[in-house]
């Protein structure tokens, strides 16, 4: 009945069309929010280079000026160009969040990975500190931070960083835990590979995914954040942003009725700006999750 | 008449790469009080069948055909009619019995629900009635399982349990959806024993679906063979192993080793992998891995043919039909 | 340390494996430990197929990720051509188990679904610096082997089915030249017309690479197939071990005879099937394990524990009821 010995091939099996690429996958959305985001930044580099008014110089245009060719944003209550004011304060404004998210994945991802990995007492005190991270007032530890130590880009990037280590490093940990339990993990740690290279190989490309996800979201929370602390003026002091740029347009009732475009141009490109970084955060997140699932 | 008879199903699936022709032309018939197996690998469309006769496909599947439950129309049933249709008429058990168990309410609570909804019975009434239900699926010591949560309960105890709740209100018609694959052989042997004791005892009948035809060989008077969302052979049981006609049916049955082989005995695998649901069908799903495949098999799909010799009732789809050994 | 230890009694070849009084135990719920094995002793031959079977719970899985030192037995002795598993430092071990290496219930699970096929399958000899034995030119026939295109060693596990990632997953595994292969239940998860395949390049593929495997499966009908020699399992200690037709065809320990009579096609008959549920490992009853659920249980059987007795050239079982006459030294 049986044939004694039959090839094992299986060679002509795998016929299943490759699936659309990924960069079509992430639909056009994501591209569009890309490249908004891409402008944005591209914007804030060029920023001395380009032909912009001085940002500091006042009457540049008439008292809150409305838009006009030449001044397409129009002036603000000192005659400032806003679209001047509003290119160079990006430049603080993603400089802040960028660096604070690096700090909060530099160490709370760093961090996250290795008591998710590791278990055992380090994820015990691991996970205590993070507790206790979120549950610190985080404007008081924004205040003490910038008070005692300065009002500056890197202190105020760190005390929105510092922030950022809890939810990044939770994520991080959850993450690896769920990979770690996962049988290719024990079957490198059979073929002998170190903890470290699992580390790098196994854990670190699945939860770079997810985390990536999550440091788009988190740019886009950190720059409002910074925005936050410009408006209860403990930003970074002189530094022109987006937050120092709404609250000096926006803290008169008045200067608001009569010239409301020089608060509401940085308030559009602040929420269009995180609006696409959370979009592209989310389809990444998507994507790569439904390639998940498909498994 | 028969209590189920379904006619020309055919369900599809609308995804962003394009139509799933998960089950097409199938057509069977369940007699009241008898037990039917539908068996398939994954990607069969067994348990779609039966998902779409039980309202449980998502609104991305597209129902063809027609389902007959005691004169009702399935798939347009009345909205008076329905919450008794799937509430009281038939019921239907899950593999994992974690899903169909809520993990943080009692046992009791759990079983007394749907009666006290369905049937309007008291608290106490209800309660009489879940003891004396847990004591049909031959749990022992009732009244205390009734305080008990799901997670105190091992595998085989909950099945009993999601089984209880599916005979609550005496369903005519109960589908079980490979309800002992998850379990020990053992337990498995003792759930599907006691699947055909209810079915006799109650005189309901029962579709058992599972990947395996050793499941359904003592227990059933019909099996339905189906592979890449058609059916390729159905007969009655005995029939169907005396008579196999299908190759997918003799690949099936000599691929899987069993206890009388001595051991070492080399296997018959069937070569290849199963189907890509996605391409539309126009052939017969099994030929690119049938050992008795013909040029015809490749070009058009094969009618169902009755089988002269045997009991009467034996269907196949197949162009080149192997009667006997192979 | 009674019998099946002693493969002196038996006359085979070259023992590889030697197990003796191995206990895994786990910390449980409120203080409580999980007793997934206890004082269990065997031994494995070079070249042979060893099934290890039991409901699930008994401790199959276990016992055999616990000769890998995953997880570091409780106590008792892990012989390995030698050397004692057990006391190896963290590089001996990381040396020693690239000889035992494992395949895996779920294949899915088991491959890392961000990287290539051609990646997995390097990953052993990367590790070990074994590229200039294991060359681009023999990884694709390692790949050939099980039955995978190499044109496909770019695609990403999701790209096949499950049939072919458990191939690669034993590609994975033979990168090593391993001396051991792990099965543990490794086609329980598959569709029963791919799971034929993956037996029988089980079988090519121990003949060819001169395999020693381990190949646990709750499935009887599978073990059977595959097994030379059979352990049963009941709730963390041995019930019967021995010789795979001697077992399937003449099993002495009710709980064998209750398995198998479970099995559809077994010819074994029912003689009063298993009764109640499976006691918890968080405290296993007294004497015999299976004396809760035994129909033949006396007192004895909740009071002592059985030793083991020999029922054949090579069969073993413990039980103070069994089924059979035990041989003696004179019958040999």
């Amino acid at each position: 009945m049986a044939d004694t010995h039959e090839p094992v091939t299986e060679l002509e099996a795998v016929d299943a069309p490759p699936p659309p690429s990924i960069a079509k996958q992430l639909g056009l959305g994501f591209w569009l929010s890309s490249g908004f985001v891409a402008l944005v930044v591209v914007l804030a580099l060029l920023a001395p280079v380009l032909p912009l008014a001085d940002p500091n110089e006042t009457a540049i245009g008439g008292r809150l000026e409305g838009p006009r060719s030449g001044l397409w944003f129009g002036a603000d209550s000192t005659g400032r160009d806003v679209l001047s004011l509003t290119i160079w304060g990006s430049r603080i404004s993603l400089l802040v969040g960028f660096i604070a998210i690096l700090i909060g994945f530099a160490v709370g991802g760093t961090v996250g990975i290795a008591a998710g990995y590791f278990r055992g007492v380090f994820d015990k005190i691991v996970s205590f500190v993070f507790v206790t991270l979120l549950s610190f007032p985080a404007l008081i530890l924004a205040i003490l931070i910038t008070t005692l130590l300065g009002r500056t880009v890197a202190w105020v990037s760190v005390s929105i960083g510092i922030l950022a280590i809890a939810p990044v490093g939770r994520l991080a940990r959850a993450q690896t835990l769920v990979f770690a339990e996962r049988e290719f993990v024990t079957a490198a740690r059979l073929l002998g590979a170190s903890d470290r290279r699992i580390l790098l190989k196994e854990i670190l490309p699945n939860v770079v995914i997810p985390m990536s996800a999550l440091a788009l979201l988190g740019m886009g929370i950190a720059i409002v954040a910074e925005g936050t602390l410009a408006f209860l003026a403990i930003s970074v002091e002189d530094g022109l942003s987006w937050g120092r740029q709404i609250q000096d347009a926006g803290s008169s009732a008045r200067n608001l009725q009569n010239g409301p475009h020089a608060a509401l141009f940085p308030i559009g490109v602040l929420f269009l700006t995180v609006l696409s970084l959370n979009y592209a955060g989310d389809r990444i997140r998507e994507v790569f999750d439904a390639k998940e699932l498909q498994l | 008449m028969a209590l189920l008879e379904v006619r020309d199903l055919a369900v599809t699936f609308s995804t962003a790469n394009g139509p799933v022709y998960a089950v097409s032309d199938v057509s069977f018939s369940v007699e009241r009080g008898a037990a039917i197996g539908i068996v398939g690998e994954s990607g069969s469309g067994k348990s779609v069948t039966v998902k779409s006769l039980m309202n449980l496909l998502p609104s991305s599947a597209k129902i063809d055909g027609t389902a007959t439950y005691d004169g009702l129309d399935v798939f347009n049933l009345e909205p008076s009619r329905r919450k008794h249709f799937y509430g009281v008429d038939v019921a239907m058990v899950f593999q994992n019995p974690m899903t169909s168990l809520n993990p943080v309410k009692r046992i009791g609570e759990q079983l007394t629900e749907g009666m006290r909804f369905h049937r309007k019975l008291s608290r106490g009434d209800a309660t009489a009635r879940a003891v004396e239900l847990l004591d049909l699926v031959r749990i022992p010591d009732p009244a205390k399982r009734l305080r008990q949560y799901p997670h105190e309960l091992s595998g085989g105890m909950r099945q009993r349990v999601v089984i209880a709740m599916a005979l609550a209100n005496d369903p005519a018609l109960l589908i079980a959806d490979e309800p002992t694959t998850a379990l020990d052989v053992t337990v498995q042997r003792d759930i599907l024993d006691l699947l055909d004791g209810l079915r006799r005892d109650l005189d309901m009948a029962l579709v058992l679906i599972t990947h395996d035809l050793g499941v359904v060989r003592d227990r059933t008077d019909d099996i339905v063979v189906m592979y890449g969302g058609r059916v390729m052979e159905g007969a009655p049981t005995e029939d169907l192993f005396a008579n196999t006609v299908h190759p997918y049916t003799h690949a099936l049955r000599s691929s899987i080793p069993n206890m009388s082989m001595p051991r070492g005995t080399r296997l018959s695998p069937i070569p290849g992998s199963p189907p890509d649901l996605a391409i539309a069908p126009t052939s017969c799903p099994f030929a690119p891995r049938c050992t008795h495949v013909t040029d015809a098999c490749r070009t058009a799909l094969p009618a169902t043919k009755t089988l002269d010799s045997g009991a009467s009732g034996h269907t196949y789809a197949c162009v080149n039909p192997q009667l006997g050994e192979v | 340390m009674v019998g099946i230890g002693a493969s002196n009694l038996r006359e085979r070849s070259e023992t590889l494996i030697t197990v003796e009084n191995l206990t895994v135990e786990f910390p449980g719920p409120r203080g409580a430990t999980v007793q997934a094995v206890s004082d269990v002793s065997f031994d494995v031959q070079a070249g042979e197929t060893l099934g290890i079977v039991g409901e699930s719970g008994c401790g199959k899985s276990t016992t055999a990720k616990a000769i890998i030192q995953m997880p570091e037995p409780t106590s008792g002795v892990v012989t390995y051509r030698d050397s004692d598993l057990t006391t190896l430092d963290k590089a001996e071990l990381r040396r020693m188990r690239t000889d035992l290496q494992m395949i895996f219930q779920d294949p899915i699970s088991a491959l890392n679904p961000r990287r290539s096929v051609w990646d997995i399958i390097r990953e052993g000899p990367e590790i070990w610096g074994t590229e200039d034995v294991w060359t681009e030119q023999r990884l694709v026939q390692l790949i050939e082997s099980v039955g995978i295109d190499p044109q496909y060693r770019d695609r990403k596990p999701f790209q096949f089915s499950g049939g072919q990632c458990q191939r690669i997953g034993i590609a994975r595994a033979l990168a090593l030249d391993p001396e051991v292969l792990i099965c543990d239940e490794p086609v329980s998860a598959l569709d029963v017309s791919v799971q034929a395949q993956i037996l029988n390049l089980l079988d090519d593929l121990q003949t060819e690479h001169d395999l020693t495997m381990l190949f646990i499966s709750h499935d009887l009908a599978v073990v059977r197939n595959v097994s030379d020699r059979v352990m049963v399992m009941y709730l963390g200690r041995i019930a019967e071990i021995g010789d795979a037709d001697s077992i399937f065809d003449n099993p002495v320990h009710p709980y064998t005879t209750a398995l198998l009579s479970a099995v559809p096609g077994s010819g074994v008959r029912d003689d009063g099937s298993l009764s109640g549920e499976l006691p918890s490992p968080l405290d296993p009853p007294s004497g015999c394990r299976f004396h809760t659920r035994c129909s033949d249980a006396t007192e004895v059987c909740a009071t002592t524990v059985p030793e083991f007795t020999k029922f054949g050239a090579d069969h073993w079982a413990a039980c103070h009821h069994p089924q059979g006459t035990p041989v003696t030294l004179r019958d040999l």
